[in-house]
């Protein structure tokens, strides 16, 4: 039962993920790779906030998106600008810089040590212990942001969204402030990113800067491509089979060391299938 | 007659090409009026340049009295300057009618506004639909509003990006060889469409085009561009009493069919 509620609560956290960079990737064509340190930088602010400064967590979550949006929007005022492939490297650089920081800023960040003993949740008097409140808990702060990312997709953002993202001379053509826009929603996706951050430090009660390395961002991208970028349902298929079909080999047995690397292999291979054969992703409707 | 776009001396350089050398011209309200050219001539440049997608060198140009060559793009279009591009260029993965829809600013497109909404935002949203349904009819798409835009032919995909920069209620439409790759009938249609907009909505529109009979049929003036330079302009009559010129810089075909 832990096992499976665990197992539950990963997907969930990174179905919040995936959620927040297909506002970005699939519905505005900001191929960002810079998901993972957003996604860092509000895990960070969490726990930096909660512990450190004894921040109650609705506090934090909050403070916490508020400072990645207003990071993210700094970075995206001068990079938003360039073209797509000049965008992909800023964003790369900045993911090295953000997890230069993250190990070097000690003060804040215990440098490579990360931060412990993050506080549950808790409401009112009752402080969340079991793994099932925090699962309810993750499942609740994940559905807010799937019903914001609904409302988002169900009105008329989503169409000005998709000009942007299909051709921005003729969406300015048409007089949409296409600049501005980007900026407000790479800010918006990173905010939400640092959310799920914010729900992965009140988990694990612990965070380290090897969750938002590079392999973080390939995981992220895969699992909104296996399910299917501008859909609901493929933010939940895609990371569900990201997380549980390597998880099953831990019950086929194997030499341990050679098991990351098979999970490794197996997220590529999945990768390619999909691609090959569902370039729309396995619920999604649009083509990649 | 009004002018509603005065082009005065705008100069535009690309290293050491002069592709616009000190180029005036003015286009009325409620008329069509053409460039024309041969290729390289800088139309297309001059088109960027108002519409605001290259930034203006030197010149100025002005709308309804108001300068705007420090517009951004946006800011053109919503000034009321709609522009088309040589290719359709329509949003493949909408349908016909969500295209046009694009072309109306909301205030539902904001986050704050779009996840809260409300009966003034979903009411805008519905004027914004039933506008663009009625911009179908005109242009003769609306039989088509549910299918995806991939799925039309060309000509109709023409027909849908004039749709989509007319939603907005523009003053002036500027279109950059709107009857390339048209086949007779749908070319007929599109100047029936052109004549109409001006005759009813009261509509101005400015045309690079290299089709003499469209030009010589619908134009209310035709300008000619050669080298960036303005080397003629005024009623297509006046135009084509000075056939020498026309001669020289279109080849005599051109100048032949516009007889």
């Amino acid at each position: 039962m832990d096992y499976t509620l665990h197992l539950v609560v990963i997907v969930l956290i990174y179905a919040s993920l995936v959620v927040s960079l297909d506002l970005l990737i699939g519905h505005t064509g900001i191929l960002s790779f810079g998901h993972a340190a957003f996604y860092g930088i509000g895990a960070y602010a969490t726990a930096a906030l909660t512990v450190y400064a004894g921040w109650d967590w609705f506090s934090a979550m909050i403070a916490a998106a508020a400072i990645t949006a207003a990071i993210a929007a700094l970075v995206g005022i001068p990079t938003l600008r360039l073209g797509g492939d000049y965008f992909i490297l800023a964003m790369f650089g900045f993911q090295l810089i953000v997890i230069t920081l993250i190990l070097n800023l000690e003060p804040i960040t215990n440098g490579p040590f990360g931060i412990r003993n993050v506080p549950r949740p808790s409401i009112g008097s009752f402080q969340i212990q079991s793994g099932l409140g925090m699962a309810l808990f993750v499942a609740a702060v994940t559905g807010i942001i799937f019903l914001v990312h609904w409302r988002f997709a169900s009105s008329p953002m989503k169409a000005m969204l998709h000009a942007i993202r299909d051709d921005e001379a003729v969406a300015m053509s048409l007089g949409i402030d296409v600049v501005r826009t980007k900026i407000l929603v790479f800010a918006i996706g990173a905010g939400f990113a640092a959310l799920s951050g914010s729900l992965m430090a009140f988990y694990f009660r612990f965070v380290t800067a090897n969750s938002f390395v590079l392999a973080t961002i390939i995981l992220l991208w895969a699992m909104l491509f296996v399910g299917g970028s501008c859909s609901i349902a493929g933010a939940i298929v895609g990371p569900a089979i990201l997380v549980l079909f390597p998880e099953l080999f831990r019950f086929v047995g194997g030499e341990g060391l050679d098991i990351p690397n098979i999970q490794e292999a197996l997220y590529g291979l999945l990768l390619v299938l999909v691609m090959i054969f569902r370039p729309q992703g396995l619920v999604g409707r649009r083509a990649a | 007659m009004e002018a509603i776009l005065q082009v005065e001396e705008i100069s535009q350089s690309f290293g050491g090409l002069r592709a616009v050398d000190n180029a005036s011209f003015t286009a009325n309200d409620t008329e069509i009026t053409s460039l024309i050219g041969p290729n390289g001539a800088g139309k297309t440049t001059i088109f960027n340049i108002i519409s605001g997608f290259l930034p203006c060198q030197s010149g100025t140009i002005m709308f309804r009295g108001q300068p705007i060559h420090e517009l951004k793009p946006f800011e053109a279009a919503r000034r009321g300057i709609a522009r088309t591009f040589q290719d359709p260029r329509v949003f493949h993965d909408m349908t016909v009618l969500e295209n046009v829809m694009v072309g109306i600013r909301q205030k539902g497109e904001r986050p704050l506004w779009a996840l809260v909404r409300g009966d003034q935002v979903n009411a805008e949203w519905r004027r914004a639909r039933e506008r663009s349904e009625a911009i179908l009819s005109t242009v003769g798409l609306i039989d088509r509003a549910q299918d995806l835009a991939r799925d039309l032919s060309f000509g109709e995909q023409r027909f849908l990006s004039i749709a989509r920069s007319l939603v907005g209620d523009p003053a002036i439409i500027m279109m950059d060889e709107p009857t390339v790759g048209l086949d007779r009938g749908t070319f007929a249609k599109l100047l029936e469409l052109m004549t109409r907009l001006v005759e009813v909505e009261r509509k101005a529109f400015l045309v690079i085009e290299h089709n003499m009979d469209a030009v010589m049929s619908v134009s209310a003036k035709v300008v000619l561009l050669v080298q960036g330079a303005v080397v003629a302009s005024g009623t297509p009559g006046e135009i084509q009493r000075n056939r020498s010129m026309v001669d020289a810089y279109l080849g005599r075909r051109h100048a032949a069919a516009s007889h």
